[in-house]
Parts: C-alpha cells; sequence; structure tokens
C-alpha cells in the first residue's frame, strides 16, 4: 500500500471520533446514587482527618507557634516570589521557602522554580521516588500540620491549607482532596546533605506526597496512588 | 438543591456519555466502564467546589476512572508491572467497542492512549493536555505522533483485509 492511500493524521483522528460517537452507552445513574456514593468518599476522609487530630494534637500546637515565625516575617530579597497560575514559591528572610499549590501543575516549572529558590527537587506526577536506604525521618525534627475540614478554634485561627514541614526529611504528607490550594513551607538549609525533595503530584486521590530521597540514588517507578496514607504506620503520633 | 449541587447536576448529566464513550473506549468493557465512572463521579461529588475549579472537568473524570481501573487492575496483579489499563474486552461484541479503529487504540502503549483520549476524545488542546498528564507539550505531540502512527499501522492491514473480503 502506497502511502497515498495510507489515512491522514486527521481522517484517523476523524475515524476514531466517529467510532466513539457510534458508541451506544446505557443511561445514566440516577444523580442520588452518585451523591450517595460521594458522601461514602467524604465520611472516609473526615473520618481520617479525625483520627489525625487525635493522634497529632502536639504537632498542631507546635504549627501554630511555627507559623508566627514563618508568615510574620517579611519575604527576603534573595529568589523573591515566582508566581504561576499553578503555584507561588515565595522566599522569606529566615530562610524558609513557602509553596503555594493549585490542584494542578506542571512538574517541569515547579521544578525549576524551585532550583531558583536553591532547593534541589524532583517534581513529578503519577510517579514515586524513593531512596533505599531511605533517607532518615526523625519525628521530632519535623512538625507536620493536617488542616481539620470541622476546625477546632485554635486550627481555626492559623493560616489555613498549611503544612509547616520545619525540618527536613518529612515524612509522606497527603493532603486533604478538599484542601486546593495548599501551601508547604520548607526550610531548604535543613535539608540534609546529599539530599533532595520530592514532590509528587497524584491525580487518583488527589494527593500530594512530600518525601525527601538521596540526590544520587533514589529509584523512581510510575505509580497513580502514594505510597501509604499518612494515618497509617507513617502517623507521629502512633510511633 | 445549593449552586453546587445544581453545578454538578448539569456536569453529570451533560458529560455522562462523552465520558462514558471515552473510558469504555480505551477500557473495551462498557459494564466496567460504567463501574469506574460512576466511582469517577462520586469523587467529583464528594470535592465538587475543587473539581469545579479544575481547567478540564471532564478530564479529569476519565483520568479518574481510568485511574480507578488501573489501581484495581493493579490490586490484582501485584506481581505484574502496571503499564496499561488492558481490561478484557468481554462484552465489547455488538457495543461497536470492537470496531477496528477502537481495537487498535487499544493496542497502544497507556500513555499514547491518555493522550488520544484527552486530545481526540475529550477535544484538549496540546497545552491543556500536557498539563493534565505532567508532561511537556512536546511530548504530548510525539505521543500523538506516534499513536497516530501505530494506530495506521495496524489499521492499514484491516483496511485491506475488509477490501480483500
Amino acid at each position: 500500500m502506497s502511502d497515498d492511500e495510507r489515512p491522514t493524521d486527521g481522517e484517523l483522528t476523524q475515524e476514531l471520533r466517529d467510532s466513539l460517537s457510534e458508541l451506544a452507552v446505557p443511561e445514566r445513574p440516577s444523580l442520588a446514587a452518585i451523591a450517595g456514593r460521594g458522601r461514602v468518599h467524604r465520611r472516609r476522609r473526615r473520618a481520617a482527618f479525625a483520627g489525625l487530630g487525635g493522634a497529632t494534637s502536639a504537632v498542631v500546637i507546635a504549627l501554630a507557634l511555627g507559623l508566627t515565625g514563618v508568615f510574620g516575617t517579611a519575604p527576603g530579597r534573595g529568589s523573591g516570589t515566582v508566581q504561576t497560575a499553578d503555584f507561588t514559591l515565595t522566599s522569606y528572610v529566615n530562610g524558609t521557602v513557602a509553596l503555594r499549590l493549585g490542584q494542578v501543575f506542571d512538574p517541569a516549572a515547579l521544578q525549576r522554580a524551585l532550583a531558583q529558590h536553591h532547593i534541589a527537587a524532583l517534581v513529578r506526577t503519577d510517579t514515586y521516588c524513593s531512596s533505599n536506604p531511605a533517607v532518615p525521618a526523625p519525628v521530632s525534627r519535623h512538625v507536620l500540620n493536617l488542616p481539620d475540614p470541622g476546625g477546632t478554634r485554635q486550627q481555626r485561627a492559623t493560616p489555613p491549607n498549611i503544612l509547616l514541614t520545619g525540618n527536613f526529611p518529612v515524612m509522606p504528607s497527603q493532603l486533604a482532596p478538599s484542601v486546593d490550594p495548599v501551601t508547604i513551607v520548607l526550610s531548604p538549609a535543613a535539608m540534609p546533605s546529599g539530599t533532595e525533595l520530592f514532590i509528587g503530584n497524584y491525580d487518583l486521590g488527589h494527593t500530594i506526597l512530600v518525601s525527601v530521597v538521596h540526590t544520587g540514588s533514589h529509584t523512581c517507578q510510575y505509580s497513580q496512588e502514594p505510597p501509604g496514607a499518612p494515618w497509617d504506620k507513617h502517623s507521629p503520633g502512633r510511633r | 438543591m445549593s449552586q453546587d449541587d445544581a453545578e454538578f447536576a448539569e456536569f453529570f448529566a451533560a458529560s455522562w456519555g462523552p465520558c462514558l464513550r471515552a473510558v469504555a473506549a480505551v477500557t473495551g468493557d462498557m459494564t466496567l466502564a460504567e463501574d469506574q465512572l460512576a466511582e469517577a463521579f462520586a469523587r467529583a461529588w464528594a470535592c465538587w467546589p475543587k473539581v469545579s475549579h479544575h481547567p478540564a472537568p471532564r478530564a479529569w473524570v476519565v483520568r479518574t476512572a481510568l485511574n480507578a481501573g488501573a489501581s484495581a487492575w493493579h490490586r490484582r496483579s501485584r506481581e505484574t508491572a502496571l503499564t496499561s489499563h488492558d481490561i478484557a474486552a468481554a462484552d465489547s461484541q455488538g457495543t461497536g467497542l470492537d470496531s477496528a479503529v477502537l481495537t487498535a487504540l487499544r493496542h497502544l502503549p497507556a500513555r499514547q492512549r491518555e493522550v488520544i483520549v484527552l486530545r481526540v476524545f475529550l477535544d484538549l488542546d496540546i497545552d491543556t493536555t500536557a498539563r493534565q498528564l505532567g508532561i511537556a507539550p512536546g511530548t504530548v505531540r510525539a505521543h500523538l505522533s506516534r499513536a497516530m502512527t501505530a494506530l495506521r499501522g495496524e489499521l492499514v492491514p484491516a483496511m485491506t483485509t475488509e477490501i480483500g473480503r
């Protein structure tokens, strides 16, 4: 068959679309059925966060103190602020960097922006990167806040949607699907030498995972879900 | 009914058919696609304030549905690397899912299929497709080009056979 007889991209595209439009689809389920299933998701999520609230109360207190230090500080003159439609990176004079992330972001652009702020990072979508042996993550050296959808008075008094990581490495952190955007406060100086930040964005579960890996000896694999939720074995309050 | 509920109801009514066709075309199984999509819409309902601000909510739903399917498949096959959303096309006959072009589509690597779904089926532009998949626009073009080449390769013999019959 000559090249002239081969379908063009346009013809193929049309053929694909035609084939799709010819598919007979069953009637959609009732909205009530979808909402009922959706309520199960909401309940699970709230239950998970309720469990976290009890387990991490000490962390929440530390968080409130930490936030004063971070957000009461003017942005530094170094790298300044990088703002895109998807994320904002702001350097503070105390050396921390606040990263505000929307649900969808360009991993490559974020990785470049972090590099501008002198943060070595791997940013990937649907990919999990880890080191073996893992970078040690002493619980006492990091602070973690997961926003409570219900919120206590104390939590509501703090800026919303903050995950504060005063030290590295941080443990994998699953953020609430309802939290958008989220803000992560990074302390680059606290990163152990020879390591870099890993940020994984997973559409399934609408999760952002933050961890630290060894720069020269990590492996990455395709993964549509982060490996394990923080309220499982990684939860600081349960160690 | 709140404004959010009304918006979701409208989105659900308008998007169910197109999204189901896209998911079924990739999985090759209408019943399975229906279940995966219902799950995806339920998740969308659960975080609708967020999904409604997504640049391409239908793409979010379709990807969530496909990911849910792949995840279930992955759970069933822990020992096998997750490389595709291939599901047995048990009920494809008679539904239109067994057309040559859709069968050829299911032979593509997972990433190429995702690009076809977003770019061709959901009519997203290259940049939006790239953002959805977390890859560069140039990579989307490359996947699209490879997918088209592969589809041509699969379809030409089929077309020749049909003509020769």
